[in-house]
C-alpha cells in the first residue's frame, strides 16, 4: 500500500482520534515547541506538525489530525481525516498512524479505529487514561487487545507522560518492520458489493480520479455529505443516479449508516469480548456530581454568569496596567529616538510608522494572553463544554451554537482575542458568522470615542424622573446598538452567505479533570505566537501605509511659512514666546494634515460625509482612525491644535470640540452630529487589526473585505439615520 | 428493527414503557428502541453507540438534554431527542 520513495525522506506518523481523549497533551508530549502550524488547502482547519525523536535517533514528523468520532465528514474540515489516510495522491504521504484511545471508553474509541485500519497503514493503538479507567473498575488486557486487534496496543498516560517512550520504541518498530495489515469490521455483503461495483464506477471513468475502498464506502453510506459532494464533482449528475442506484441496491429500508454503524459495533464486541470486564450497569461518576450544580439551569447559568464575568474583567482590566507599559515602553522608545534622529520623512516614518506600527500590535498581547489562558484552562478542565450547553439555548434562535458566546463575550473587551476564540466552534458556518458578527461587539477601544462625545454633548441631565442619567442612557444605548444589530446580521448570513444546515447539536461532556500547565501554556504560547506572526505583518504594513497618507506630500511651503513665523515670535519674551511657538507647532502640524493625501481626502469625500451631518474635518479625523478606531482622539487634537497629550476625559479637547466652527459661525457639533459621529464608531470596522485576525483565521481576503464592506455601510446608513431622527426630533 | 446482535440482550425486555427520549425522566435508565432517521444527528448518535438495545440514562432535563451511553455523557436539543424511541429497562439484568 505504501507508496515507494526514492530517498529515505522524513517519514510522516498521523496522530488520529476522538476528541477529549487527551490527543492534544499527546501531540504535546510527543513534540514539545518543535510544532508548527501549516495549512491545508481549502480549508480552515490548521495543520499541526510536529518533530518526534525516536528510540533509534531518527526523526520523523507528526500530524495532528481534527479530532473526530469517526470519518464521515459533512464539511471540508472533516475530510481532512480521510485525505489524508486514504488518498495515494497526496504531497505528504502518510508513512503510520497513531490512534489514541480513551479508555474509560473504550467500545465507541474503537469506531474510529476501526475505520483506519481499513486505510491498511501501519498503526498503533494508544490507550489513553488507563489511570482513570483502572480508578473506574475498567481494566484492560493491553496486549490481550493488541492480539485481538492485530497491532500494537501500548498503555499510556499522556497527561503524566507514562508510556511515551514506549510508543516511540513501537513507532520505530513499525516503521522498519514489515507491517501485515490486519482484518477489520466487515460490512454486511450487500453493501460490500456496492462498495465494490461504486469503486468499478470510478475506475471505468475518464477523468475521476479512482477511489480507494474505504473513499467508496464514504460516498456511499454519507449521504449529502464531502464524499459523495465530490465524486459528484468529478463524475457529473449521471454520477449521483449511479451512486443512488447504488444505496438503493442495497437493498435495506433503514439508512445505509445504520447498517455500517451496526457492523462496527458487532465487530467491537467480538474484539473486546474477554479484553474487558464487560459491564451493563451506567457507572455513576463524580463529574455527574459536579454537572448537578454546573449544568443546573439557574445555579448553573449563575455560575457561569460568574465566570464570564471574570473572564471579561480579565480582559478589559487586568491586563491595562501591562497594555499600558507597552505603551509607554513604546512611546518612550519613540521619544528616544525623535530625540536622535534629526527632522524629517525618515524619522517620521520611524516614530510614526514603524514604532507605532509594532507597538500597535505588541499592545494586544496581554489581551490575547490573558484570554487564552482562561479559555484554555476553561477547555481543559471540561468546562467549556458546559457553557456552551447553557448558552445553547440562547443563542441556538440565532442559528448559532452555545460555543460562540465566549468569542462574542470577548469581543466586547476586544475583536482581535474574540475572532481568535471562535476557534473553539466545531463547525465552519458558526464559526464564520461568529467571526463576522464579533467586531459589532462594542469593544474597549470604542468607550474613549463615546466619553469623549457624551461629556462633551449630551446634556448632564436626568430623565423619567430622575432615575435615568441621560448621559450614561447613551452609553448604555452605544453598546447595546451593536450587540442588537448583531441579530439581524447573524440570521441574514445564516440564510445567505452561511447558508445550510450546520453540524447537528451534539456535545460530549468530557469527565472533568484539572487542567495540564504544558496543554495550557502551549496553547497561550501558539495563539500569541499566530497572532505576531501572522496578523503582526499586516497591521506594521497597514501602519505605515497610514502614516504615509498623512505625511506626505508634506510640502516645503507649510514649512517655509511656519519657519518666518516662528522667526516672528521668537523675539517675543520668555513665558509668552513659548506659548507662541507651542501654538505655532500645532497650527503647522493642521496644516501639514489638512495639505496631507489624508486631508486632500477628507475635503474630496465631503459630500459623503455631508448626509450624516459632519464636515470635511470629522470625515479626516475618521479616515484617519480606519486603522484603529481611538486614532480618531488624536487626530481631533491635531486637527483644532489643542496639541499636548489630550485624552478623551480632558477639558481642554472638550471645549475645542465644543467651540469649534464652520466658516459661518454655526457649531461643527450639535447634539444629532455628535451621535451620529458615536453610532459610526459603533458599527464600523475602523480595526485593521481584527481585519487582519479575520483574514488570518478565515484564511480569506474575501471575508476581510466583506466585513470590512458590510460593517461600513451599516454604519454610515445608521448614522445617516440617527442625525436625521435627531434633526428631526430638534434634540 | 429487531435485533440480532448477541450484546443486545436487552431489546427483547422492554416493551412495557415505551416513550421519546425528550420526555424520559431523569436518572431513570432507558434501552434505546430505535434511532430512526437518516439524518446528520441521527448518524452521529449512531457513530457514538446509540444503537437499539444500548442502555442509556437522562442526567439532565430541559430544553437541552444530557445523556449518558456507556461512559459518555453527551448533550442535544429536546427537539432532536423527540424522535428517539427508549423503553424502560429493568433495573437489574438478570
Amino acid at each position: 500500500m505504501q507508496p515507494v520513495r526514492a530517498t529515505p525522506a522524513t517519514r510522516t506518523v498521523a496522530l488520529i482520534g476522538n476528541p477529549n481523549t487527551g490527543k492534544t497533551t499527546l501531540f504535546n508530549a510527543l513534540t514539545g515547541l518543535s510544532q508548527r502550524i501549516g495549512n491545508y488547502p481549502g480549508v480552515t482547519v490548521e495543520r499541526k506538525t510536529g518533530s518526534v525523536d525516536l528510540s533509534d535517533s531518527t526523526r520523523i514528523e507528526m500530524v495532528d489530525l481534527p479530532g473526530t468520532y469517526s470519518l464521515s465528514a459533512d464539511s471540508p474540515d472533516e475530510m481532512i481525516a480521510v485525505d489524508v489516510l486514504f488518498d495515494e495522491g497526496d504531497d505528504t504521504p502518510i508513512d503510520a498512524v497513531v490512534a489514541i484511545v480513551d479508555a474509560t471508553n473504550l467500545r465507541r474509541n474503537l469506531y474510529l479505529v476501526s475505520q483506519v485500519l481499513e486505510a491498511g497503514l501501519p498503526l498503533i493503538v494508544a490507550l489513553n487514561m488507563t489511570d482513570i479507567a483502572a480508578a473506574h473498575g475498567i481494566h484492560i488486557n493491553a496486549g490481550f487487545l493488541s492480539d485481538r486487534l492485530g497491532v500494537p496496543v501500548i498503555a499510556i498516560v499522556a497527561q503524566r507522560r507514562q508510556g511515551i517512550d514506549e510508543l516511540r520504541g513501537a513507532l520505530t518498530r513499525v516503521l522498519t518492520e514489515p507491517w501485515q495489515p490486519p482484518p477489520t469490521a466487515r460490512m454486511p455483503d450487500d453493501l460490500t458489493q456496492q462498495v465494490h461495483s461504486t469503486l468499478r464506477l470510478t475506475e471505468s471513468r475518464e477523468g475521476v480520479r479512482p477511489l480507494t475502498g474505504p473513499q467508496a464506502l464514504r460516498a456511499l453510506v454519507d449521504d449529502g455529505g464531502v464524499a459523495e459532494e465530490r465524486l459528484i464533482a468529478a463524475g457529473g449528475p449521471d454520477m449521483a443516479r449511479q451512486l443512488s442506484d447504488r444505496r438503493r441496491a442495497v437493498g435495506v429500508s433503514a439508512p445505509l449508516s445504520t447498517i455500517e454503524s451496526e457492523a462496527r459495533y458487532a465487530w467491537i464486541e467480538a474484539t473486546l469480548d474477554g479484553c474487558v470486564r464487560h459491564d451493563d450497569e451506567l457507572r455513576t461518576s463524580r463529574s455527574d456530581g459536579i454537572d448537578r450544580i454546573l449544568t443546573h439551569r439557574l445555579v448553573g447559568l449563575v455560575v457561569f454568569l460568574g465566570i464570564s464575568a471574570a473572564l471579561f474583567q480579565g480582559i478589559y482590566s487586568w491586563s491595562a496596567p501591562m497594555m499600558d507599559g507597552i505603551e509607554q515602553l513604546f512611546a518612550s522608545l519613540g521619544g528616544a529616538v525623535a530625540g536622535a534622529l534629526p527632522d524629517g520623512a525618515l524619522r517620521s516614518m520611524i516614530v510614526d510608522g514603524v514604532i507605532a506600527g509594532v507597538g500597535g500590535v505588541l499592545i494586544f498581547l496581554p489581551q490575547i494572553a490573558l484570554l487564552f489562558l482562561m479559555i484554555s484552562i476553561l477547555e481543559d478542565c471540561g468546562y467549556m463544554a458546559r457553557a456552551a450547553l447553557l448558552m445553547d439555548r440562547l443563542l441556538g434562535n440565532l442559528g448559532l451554537s452555545g460555543r460562540s458566546f465566549i468569542p462574542l463575550l470577548s469581543s466586547f473587551a476586544c475583536a482581535v482575542p474574540g475572532v481568535m476564540a471562535a476557534r473553539t466552534i466545531a463547525d465552519r458556518r458558526d464559526r464564520f458568522v461568529t467571526i463576522l458578527v464579533a467586531p459589532l461587539m462594542s469593544c474597549s477601544a470604542r468607550l474613549p470615542v463615546y466619553v469623549l462625545f457624551i461629556a462633551a454633548f449630551i446634556p448632564d441631565r436626568t430623565i423619567l424622573g430622575g432615575w435615568v442619567g441621560l448621559q450614561g442612557l447613551t452609553l448604555l444605548a452605544m453598546y447595546g446598538v451593536g450587540t442588537l444589530i448583531a441579530v439581524p446580521v447573524a440570521l441574514v448570513l445564516r440564510l445567505t452567505l452561511l447558508r445550510g444546515t450546520s453540524s447537528p447539536f451534539l456535545l460530549e461532556l468530557p469527565a472533568y479533570n484539572w487542567p495540564t500547565p504544558r496543554t495550557v501554556l502551549l496553547r497561550v504560547y501558539g495563539s500569541c505566537r499566530a497572532f505576531v506572526v501572522r496578523a503582526g505583518s499586516v497591521i506594521l504594513a497597514a501602519t505605515i501605509v497610514m502614516w504615509a497618507l498623512a505625511y506626505y506630500p508634506h510640502s516645503d511651503d507649510i514649512s517655509l511659512r511656519f519657519e518666518t513665523e516662528r522667526a516672528v515670535v521668537s523675539s517675543l519674551a520668555g513665558p509668552e514666546r513659548d506659548a507662541a511657538l507651542e501654538r505655532l507647532h500645532l497650527s503647522e502640524a493642521a496644516a501639514h494634515l489638512e495639505a496631507s493625501l489624508l486631508g486632500q481626502a477628507g475635503h474630496f469625500f465631503q459630500p459623503l460625509f455631508e448626509p450624516m451631518g459632519w464636515d470635511w474635518r470629522i470625515g479626516m479625523a475618521t479616515l484617519a482612525s480606519f486603522p484603529a478606531r481611538e486614532i480618531i482622539i488624536s487626530a481631533l487634537g491635531t486637527i483644532y491644535s489643542l496639541g499636548g497629550d489630550h485624552d478623551e476625559t480632558s477639558g481642554a479637547m472638550r471645549r475645542g470640540l465644543q467651540e469649534a466652527t464652520h466658516a459661518d459661525g454655526r457649531p461643527v457639533f450639535t447634539v444629532p452630529v455628535a451621535l451620529s459621529v458615536m453610532v459610526f464608531f459603533a458599527l464600523c470596522a475602523q480595526c485593521m487589526s481584527t481585519l487582519a485576525v479575520i483574514q488570518r483565521e478565515t484564511r480569506s481576503w474575501g471575508w476581510a473585505a466583506f466585513s470590512f464592506v458590510y460593517m461600513t455601510v451599516l454604519a454610515y446608513v445608521a448614522a445617516y439615520g440617527v442625525y436625521r431622527l435627531g434633526l428631526w426630533l430638534d434634540w | 428493527m429487531m435485533s440480532f446482535l448477541p450484546w443486545r440482550r436487552h431489546a427483547a425486555e422492554t416493551n412495557l414503557h415505551e416513550g421519546a427520549l425528550s420526555e424520559w425522566r431523569r436518572g431513570r435508565d432507558a434501552i434505546v428502541v430505535d434511532v430512526p432517521w437518516a439524518d446528520r444527528l441521527s448518524c452521529r448518535l449512531r457513530e457514538l453507540g446509540l444503537l437499539p438495545g444500548v442502555r442509556l440514562r437522562v442526567l439532565r432535563t430541559g430544553t437541552r438534554l444530557v445523556i449518558q451511553v456507556g461512559e459518555a455523557r453527551l448533550a442535544l436539543r429536546r427537539a432532536d431527542a423527540a424522535a428517539i424511541r427508549v423503553a424502560a429497562a429493568e433495573p437489574t439484568v438478570l
